[in-house]
């Protein structure tokens, strides 16, 4: 349900941390659901289990998990909310970085095909 | 005991067969808690590394301190690791229920139960003949015979070779629930490194005898660039940097810490430097190689 790119520089926990997210915006979780345990998702995604908790400590920090039943992580009511100001700090990133590559005499064809690998690569 | 206390710690090991040196003066430490990748290529010592850690053989010098116990030959310190060998072997003429028997009995924390829930989780029919076992099945029993006495230090030598992806991925989600239960320490000797991407907060590269590069895993996944470049005068191969291909004057480098790229572009050595992010296989063969 969440994928991550063990290759990317960008770090595994941040990838976790991003993941939830979008499945909170995409409304495949919702505020009550809960997360799986930090050894499933870790024998999932076959990643350590400390990077897994680490993820879910910040999220909970966040207020976006609530460890309300006992051990459980449960999406919290904050969560959708959280999910959109990340989705608006992504997009403000993204048109950064467009805004660059155009300056930089990028076309706007070079940038849709950057989209279309990177598509081909997540999705 | 604290996180960073260490389970194990080897001094200036050495050991020869004959006249070829394998180990030269080894340093390594593991703390607790944590997940070691030891890279390294056929030949270079890993499993002369792990049979002294095992009190199977003796160094010709240099100590090891192991979980509060050095290796004295008596197997004491045998029993408290959890071992999966390179290549698993068992009596042929038991049934895996017996060879869990027998086993049980070199093993002072070893659980019944634990080694039975493991058989069932991983498909493995106890009533089978382990010489009869598929490789995958020998690997499993390899597995659940290490796991089952819940060693606080575990040591696997290549666990993954072979197998093929389902039987890998018993192993791994196997070694991530141990992690799970915590305070585990786990060595982990393989070639292929890149499946275990995941799970290892370092990697130790053995080269000639011994520890040559010793990196945190989140280093290697952000701070190893691929750098195409065109060299002024010839590079002379330094740490950090690794000459991956060199096609006239133009070359691919691996460059390992964001200092050592700085140094580098300043230096004049190179020009037109274009810098991309290297991929995890790739940092690992140019560690192997450096």
């Amino acid at each position: 349900m969440i994928k991550i790119d063990i290759q990317s520089p960008t770090p595994i926990y941040e990838q976790i941390k991003t993941g939830f997210k979008g499945l909170v915006r995409k409304a495949l979780m919702l505020p009550g659901d809960a997360a799986p345990s930090i050894r499933t998702l870790a024998a999932q995604l076959k990643l350590n289990p400390n990077t897994v908790a680490r993820a879910y400590r910040e999220l909970t920090s966040e207020g976006f998990f609530e460890s309300k039943r006992g051990e459980e992580n449960i999406v919290s009511p904050k969560a959708k909310g959280l999910a959109e100001a990340d989705t608006k700090n992504l997009k403000a990133r993204i048109a950064e970085a467009v805004a660059d590559g155009l300056k930089n005499g990028l076309s706007a064809k070079d940038i849709e095909e950057i989209i279309n690998k990177v598509k081909r690569d997540t999705v | 005991m604290k996180d960073n206390e260490p389970v194990l710690t080897c001094r200036g090991l050495s050991k020869s067969f004959g006249p070829k040196k394998v180990l030269d003066g080894l340093d390594f430490a593991a703390a607790r808690g944590e997940v070691i990748g030891i890279l390294g290529r056929n030949g270079s010592g890993k499993s002369t590394l792990f049979k002294i850690l095992l009190d199977l053989i003796a160094p010709d010098s240099g100590n090891v301190s192991a979980l509060g116990l050095t290796p004295d030959g008596s197997g004491k310190l045998r029993g408290l690791i959890g071992y999966v060998p390179e290549k698993p072997s068992f009596h042929g003429f038991m049934t895996v229920e017996e060879v869990l028997a027998f086993r049980a009995s070199f093993f002072p924390g070893w659980e019944e139960a634990k080694a039975a829930e493991l058989c069932k989780t991983l498909g493995l029919d106890t009533k089978a003949k382990a010489g009869d076992l598929s490789k995958g099945n020998t690997a499993k029993l390899a597995w659940i015979c290490a796991a089952s006495h819940n060693p606080k230090l575990l040591l696997l030598d290549e666990p993954t070779s072979g197998l093929d992806y389902l039987v890998r991925d018993h192993i791994l989600n196997g070694l991530i629930s141990e992690l799970a239960d915590g305070g585990r320490t786990i060595i982990i000797s393989n070639h292929r490194m890149g499946e275990m991407g995941g799970l290892l907060d370092r990697v130790c590269v053995l080269k000639d005898g011994r520890i040559s590069a010793d990196h945190r895993a989140d280093f290697i996944k952000t701070e190893s660039y691929r750098v195409l470049a065109r060299e002024n005068s010839p590079l002379a191969e330094e740490p950090g940097v690794k000459v991956l291909n060199r096609s006239g004057s133009v070359s691919e480098l691996a460059v390992f810490g964001r200092d050592r790229l700085q140094d580098l572009k300043t230096s004049g050595k190179i020009d037109g430097a274009e810098i991309s992010a290297l991929d995890l296989d790739s940092a690992f063969k140019a560690l192997l190689g450096e």
